[in-house]
């Protein structure tokens, strides 16, 4: 008896091979076809989650800078232009936040000044407070509808401006972003609400967030 | 039997074509794949879950640090020459355990020879092995904040009933009375002590037939709450009035300033700045010139100052403080005067001298008052401009007013301007209230 003989006996049948690969069609079809439907699903999910997680990461690097702010002491009594919140008709307190404040208390935009600590040292004795030098701004704004943007500014000892920059701290692909910021003086203390909001085909995430300026009560 | 010797007979090349192996090969296909796709997700999550955790932990760790920064506070508020040891820690429980804070107080240069200091705290938040560090940088709360702060009731007229104007912010321990409608371009506060209208522990105001717990309604009315009330002046939209404020306790003596001055005049002197940059001084001791460097001079009698400021310099006097005729600064950008008295400041000059005077300083009378000797007689003199900033412990008067026309009779009507230098950098030695405010804020997991 031959090799070939019993491996022709053992072996598929057409009838057979056929019938396997039907089954083998239908059962990867129907697996595809569910893989296909979860990883849709997955790619949703992911992308909410994305958004979610842009929402939350601006609001979040938004509310832990505003926390630094300080008022801009520069009044433009050094011959300069003031740089900070001087500079605001009518004028406003100056507890760090410059917009918005007691003339615009809802805005599209935040911006405010902090330290620039390379100049900024209240505890030395050589410190000139007035010094634009000591004092960046910082502004969030929407940009092209669908960029968060948070702009640096550091300016010369003549109140001009030194350098400007810009990043990108969320880009929302085909959708949108919006940045609504409202000033409260519940107390003697204002108090600052940032709400981010993305929107992108039919889903949309919001995320408020309250936020005091230490130092800033009278 | 015969099929089973003839399958043991095969070699393994005929095992290998067999087809019985095929479900065995495509379940073990489909397991792996499936377990990939299992573990990738997985993966994804713990990686999520990670993530999670640390954004949580580093937000635990950063109150942890801001816990630090509160104690160095408190610390700071007992004594102000505190400074922790090396290894200094404090602790902070909370549901998910206890958190440590390491601080770092390092005082500012001038703190020796200052009544205002500064202090750059560094608090290192720990929690679970993850760490959060804060530098803050802590002030004493200065009271040339305010262009007026009182430690009394005082009383404020409406425009229709005085000429006097504010520019800055005001506040008072006790409770303001409101006479008509006075106008301000910046916030008002009140602490409503020793108020019998104010309740403090409810938080609510009861005046006539009103009960109140609107914070813009603690002040005293002499008529009624819609005739008389503060209101932002035109022109300005950073007015508010909010009573039931935390204090700004007075300090009632000059002895950290004797500590800290410069110079120790024995009696009373009289002191002329120069537009040198110096002030002469003369005393029964002689006659002296110092510069006005950042130079406290302090009088253990009465002072009597007058001159043109330039320079820095703060003149303190146990007794009370005599101004003669106008203070003005070379350069209102960087100059700067204190005028501290233990008991009154007094603008001193002839009753029928009709002009305007300018006082460029800041004016403390820590147990008395600011007032213009013999304001009840004479002429109406004119306009007294104040830029710096005024506290006293007793509102004192300035003039005397036609309130059915709002004319000044006699004495002066007040324009009080906030000098903003002293927002940034107060004056040397000037009264500080004792508390601690941040002036800074600097998250190492933030921006920078």
């Amino acid at each position: 008896m031959s090799i070939i003989r019993k491996s022709n006996k053992t072996g598929f049948s057409l009838a057979e091979f056929m019938i396997t690969l039907g089954l083998l069609m239908v059962l990867t079809a129907s697996l595809f076809g569910t893989l296909t439907l979860s990883m849709r699903y997955y790619r949703q999910s992911n992308y909410s989650t994305d958004l979610q997680k842009a929402v939350r990461d601006s609001v979040e690097y938004m509310t832990d800078e505003i926390r630094q702010a300080v008022p801009d002491e520069d009044p433009g009594m050094l011959g300069n232009n003031p740089t900070g919140y001087k500079m605001i008709t009518p004028a406003v307190s100056s507890n760090g936040i410059m917009y918005p404040n007691m003339n615009d208390k809802d805005t599209d935009y935040v911006m405010f000044t902090k330290p620039d600590y390379d100049y900024f040292d209240p505890g030395s004795s050589t410190w000139e407070p007035f010094d634009p030098r000591n004092y960046k701004r910082i502004r969030y704004y929407v940009k092209d509808i669908n960029k968060l943007i948070r702009e640096v500014t550091t300016f010369k000892a003549d109140g001009t401006v030194k350098d400007k920059t810009s990043d990108e701290l969320a880009v929302v692909q085909d959708g949108t972003i919006t940045l609504e910021c409202t000033m409260f003086t519940p107390g003697s203390t204002p108090s600052y609400c940032i709400q981010v909001t993305v929107v992108r085909d039919d889903k949309s995430y919001s995320l408020k967030s309250g936020c005091l300026v230490p130092g800033s009560a009278y | 039997m015969k099929a089973l010797n003839q399958n043991n007979d095969k070699n393994w090349v005929q095992r290998l074509f067999e087809n019985r192996g095929a479900a065995l090969l495509l379940t073990l296909l489909c397991l792996t794949f499936l377990s990939v796709i299992a573990m990738g997700l997985a993966g994804m999550s713990i990686s999520q879950s990670r993530i999670s955790l640390n954004h949580f932990s580093g937000i635990q760790a950063y109150y942890v640090a801001e816990a630090g920064v509160n104690r160095a506070r408190a610390e700071l508020t007992r004594n102000v020459k505190w400074i922790p040891t090396d290894d200094f820690t404090g602790t902070i429980s909370i549901e998910e355990g206890t958190g440590t804070y390491t601080l770092k107080v390092t005082p500012g240069s001038s703190n020796n020879s200052s009544t205002y200091k500064i202090w750059t705290v560094e608090s290192t938040g720990t929690l679970g092995g993850y760490k959060r560090t804060i530098t803050a940088i802590l002030e004493s709360e200065s009271l040339s904040r305010y262009v007026m702060v009182i430690d009394s009731n005082p009383y404020l007229w409406g425009k229709s009933q005085t000429p006097n104007k504010y520019s800055g912010p005001l506040h008072t321990n006790g409770y303001f009375r409101f006479y008509g409608k006075p106008e301000f371009d910046s916030p008002l506060t009140s602490s409503n002590q020793n108020d019998s209208c104010y309740n403090s522990s409810k938080q609510q105001y009861v005046q006539g037939t009103t009960t109140t717990d609107d914070p813009s309604m603690f002040y005293r009315y002499i008529y009624n709450y819609t005739q008389d009330q503060p209101v932002g002046a035109s022109g300005t939209n950073n007015f508010y009035f909010n009573g039931g404020q935390p204090t700004k306790p007075f300090p009632d003596s000059v002895d950290e300033q004797k500590n800290n001055a410069t110079q120790v005049i024995e009696g009373d002197a009289v002191i002329t700045m120069l537009s040198s940059g110096n002030m002469e001084i003369i005393c029964d001791a002689g006659n002296f010139v110092y510069p006005c460097d950042d130079t406290t001079i302090f009088v253990t009698g009465n002072a009597e100052v007058e001159g043109d400021v330039k320079g820095s310099a703060t003149i303190v006097s146990k007794g009370s403080i005599f101004i003669t005729d106008n203070i003005v600064y070379a350069d209102k950008s960087t100059d700067s005067l204190a005028l501290i008295a233990e008991d009154y400041v007094v603008l001193k000059t002839d009753p029928n001298d009709v002009r305007d005077i300018e006082i460029d300083a800041a004016i403390s009378a820590l147990n008395e008052s600011f007032y213009v000797d013999k304001y009840y007689s004479g002429q109406a003199r004119g306009e007294l401009k104040l830029f710096g900033s005024l506290m006293q412990k007793k509102q004192g008067s300035t003039g005397i007013f036609d309130f059915s026309t709002g004319k000044l009779v006699r004495g002066y009507s007040q324009n009080f301007v906030l000098d903003p230098k002293f927002l940034a950098r107060p004056p040397r030695n000037m009264p500080v209230s004792g508390k601690i405010r941040v002036k800074s804020w600097k998250d190492a997991g933030a921006f920078q």
